[in-house]
């Protein structure tokens, strides 16, 4: 067997000067090249901070205070920023939610694009414009010769996502990291989208890493899930089994919470709610931080932490219950 | 696209009267670009205890038509009827007076709560302007609507910003229900929220209409979530209402092809399940 494309272990990262601050607790995931890994879970979770402590793009204040990170056999320089922007853009593609604040508005959209083959490959202008519109057609945006003189303002969010994919694209990454990439945008749009990096993964054989909190797009795109709550991993499988049998009983909740066909029952509430909310990072409960929400939280779960075992986080798993 | 392109539901309908109509609405703007027409003609009616869901993709003039409902834009042509009375055209003073039975909850709790004012000020608000009860009674009316919502009443001194996205909707929605509205617009209430918080604030809303009896209209791109939770369904595209009829029809034999596009690219959150064109959305 192959080693993985990227792999995180024992990620660690916290408040700079507050230890008692741990933003991620000790995350760990791999992905496999052409794998769609995608991590869930909701605001806060740390899902977004995996994602930029990969990419040594952590915000000021925070630190990462442990793990590792290796990506494609070497271990990923992720506090060295000179060595990570001949990671960024080249090995590892970025999108984000949000795509009028991922571009530029006063440059245009060829400029922009280029700026990423630039950056990692010496061509002149001309060869890296001419690249510019190969890819916006791969990207699928009509007339890509008068699109590259265009500004971002003048395209729709479906076009820009387009354009920012493309600029993920430039170089042919091996990894995509894709945050929340059609949360913004229509659902007609981001079935486009992603039916775009679904048909782009199959033809240059790149993984994802796609994180998001739509358990429908998780269902459709991804090949494996892992589960996050409140600063670490709780559970991990193939979508398949997730869905299925999912284990850790957040999972559960957030299976239940989400609106689908025909579960309706007249005089039941419409949707099965988690109770409570997430604890704030300065009161988290002793034990499992799942625990005052949980309905099967029982002594064990206040004095320890499960630790990840066989896929799963949790004192009560489903699956640990069946164990005589 | 005339009338005859929409369903009819005449049937389920015509024997109660609406507690809400909008009839033949038009609203179009002058742009730098010359007139956009962004509400084309629209009529609806809400009757009493019911959910009727407005669905349409960015763009198509369904936060402009609940703009023109509440009197937050002037329609250019067409009626808004609360009770019997049209609204349009109505003086500031003489809206004021029908303003208690009709009120909104809007989409971002962050934007839409003052950040300077406390939740008790924010929730008596209504009942200041609308000179409603003593001072007192006031007080504890916005205790009981605090309880009633799911929020601690010895969080009344708090500030918006002491609040999580779910919690702050909660305050939104006790302050829309301070005048005991008949009919609640709902302008994508749970679409900034995370998918358990949603579920919480849905649930709420059924909750409060099964004990107090209020019409929602519930504006919202997620159709899925209509299927799970409102009574009927308007489809709005281009300015237009292209289908309408009960949630589980529109959902299960949808007519028109907008409705139809709409539901393929729905993600089913099952990875056996595929709408639509299979995979729906992402493989061919």
């Amino acid at each position: 067997m192959s080693a993985p494309l990227l792999s995180i272990a024992d990620l660690k990262v916290r408040i700079r000067g507050n230890p008692q601050a741990r933003l991620l607790r000790g995350v760990s995931l791999s992905i496999d090249r052409g794998e769609t890994l995608a991590v869930v879970g909701e605001s806060g979770c740390g899902k977004s901070l995996t994602s930029l402590a990969v990419m040594g793009l952590l915000p000021d204040g925070l630190e990462k205070s442990g793990g590792v990170i290796r990506f494609d056999g070497a271990d990923l320089p992720v506090t060295d920023n000179e060595a990570m922007r001949k990671v960024r853009g080249r090995r590892i593609g970025m999108v984000f939610q949000e795509p009028m604040a991922a571009l530029n508005p006063v440059f245009s959209i060829g400029d922009q694009v280029a700026e990423v083959i630039h950056e990692h490959e010496a061509v002149s202008h001309a060869a890296a414009m001419a690249r510019v519109v190969d890819l916006l057609t791969q990207v699928q945006l009509p007339e890509p010769a008068r699109i590259i003189h265009e500004y971002p303002h003048r395209l729709s969010g479906g076009q820009r996502q387009r354009v920012v994919i493309a600029m993920a694209l430039a170089c042919r990454p091996d990894l995509l990291i894709a945050d929340e990439p059609t949360t913004a945008l229509d659902v007609t749009v981001q079935a486009q989208i992603m039916r775009l990096l679904h048909d782009l993964q199959d033809d240059m054989g790149i993984a994802i890493l796609l994180i998001t909190h739509n358990l429908g797009l998780v269902a459709q795109m991804a090949d494996r899930v892992a589960v996050m709550y409140a600063g670490r991993k709780v559970e991990e499988a193939t979508t398949r089994m997730l869905f299925a049998a999912p284990q850790h009983p957040y999972t559960r909740g957030l299976l239940a919470a989400t609106p689908r066909p025909g579960r309706r029952r007249p005089g039941e509430p419409p949707l099965t709610e988690i109770p409570g909310v997430v604890p704030a990072i300065t009161e988290m409960p002793s034990g499992c931080r799942f625990r005052p929400r949980c309905m099967l939280a029982s002594d064990i779960c206040a004095l320890e932490d499960p630790p990840f075992v066989d896929g799963v986080a949790c004192h009560r798993a489903v699956s640990r219950e069946l164990v005589p | 696209m005339t009338s005859s392109a929409m369903t009819s539901v005449a049937t389920t309908s015509s024997a109660v009267t609406p507690v809400l109509s909008v009839r033949d609405l038009h609203c179009s703007f002058e742009t730098t670009r010359g007139r956009v027409h962004a509400v084309k003609g629209v009529s609806l009616d809400l009757h009493p205890g019911e959910t009727l869901a407005l669905v349409g993709e960015s763009g198509c003039g369904k936060t402009t038509l609940a703009r023109c409902i509440l009197g937050l834009q002037k329609p250019t042509s067409g009626k808004v009827l609360l009770d019997g009375n049209n609204l349009v055209g109505l003086s500031r003073r003489e809206a004021r007076r029908h303003r208690p039975r009709m009120q909104c909850v809007f989409q971002d709790p962050f934007a839409s709560l003052n950040p300077r004012k406390r939740v008790e000020d924010l929730i008596r608000e209504p009942l200041d302007v609308q000179g409603i009860g003593t001072a007192v009674e006031r007080r504890r009316q916005v205790l009981e609507l605090m309880e009633r919502v799911g929020l601690r009443p010895d969080w009344g001194r708090r500030f918006p910003h002491e609040f999580s996205g779910g919690q702050r909707q909660r305050i939104g929605i006790a302050r829309a229900l301070s005048l005991r509205p008949a009919v609640l617009i709902c302008d994508e209430p749970v679409s900034a929220l995370d998918v358990s918080v949603q579920a919480q604030i849905v649930n709420l809303l059924w909750e409060l209409q099964r004990d107090l009896g209020m019409s929602y209209l519930f504006i919202t791109h997620d159709l899925m979530l209509v299927e799970n939770f409102a009574d009927r369904v308007a489809m709005m595209y281009q300015g237009q209402i292209v289908e309408e009829g009960p949630a589980l029809d529109v959902w299960r034999n949808p007519q028109h092809a907008f409705t139809r596009s709409l539901i393929d690219a729905i993600p089913i959150p099952d990875p056996d399940v595929r709408l639509g064109s299979g995979r729906s959305a992402f493989a061919e």
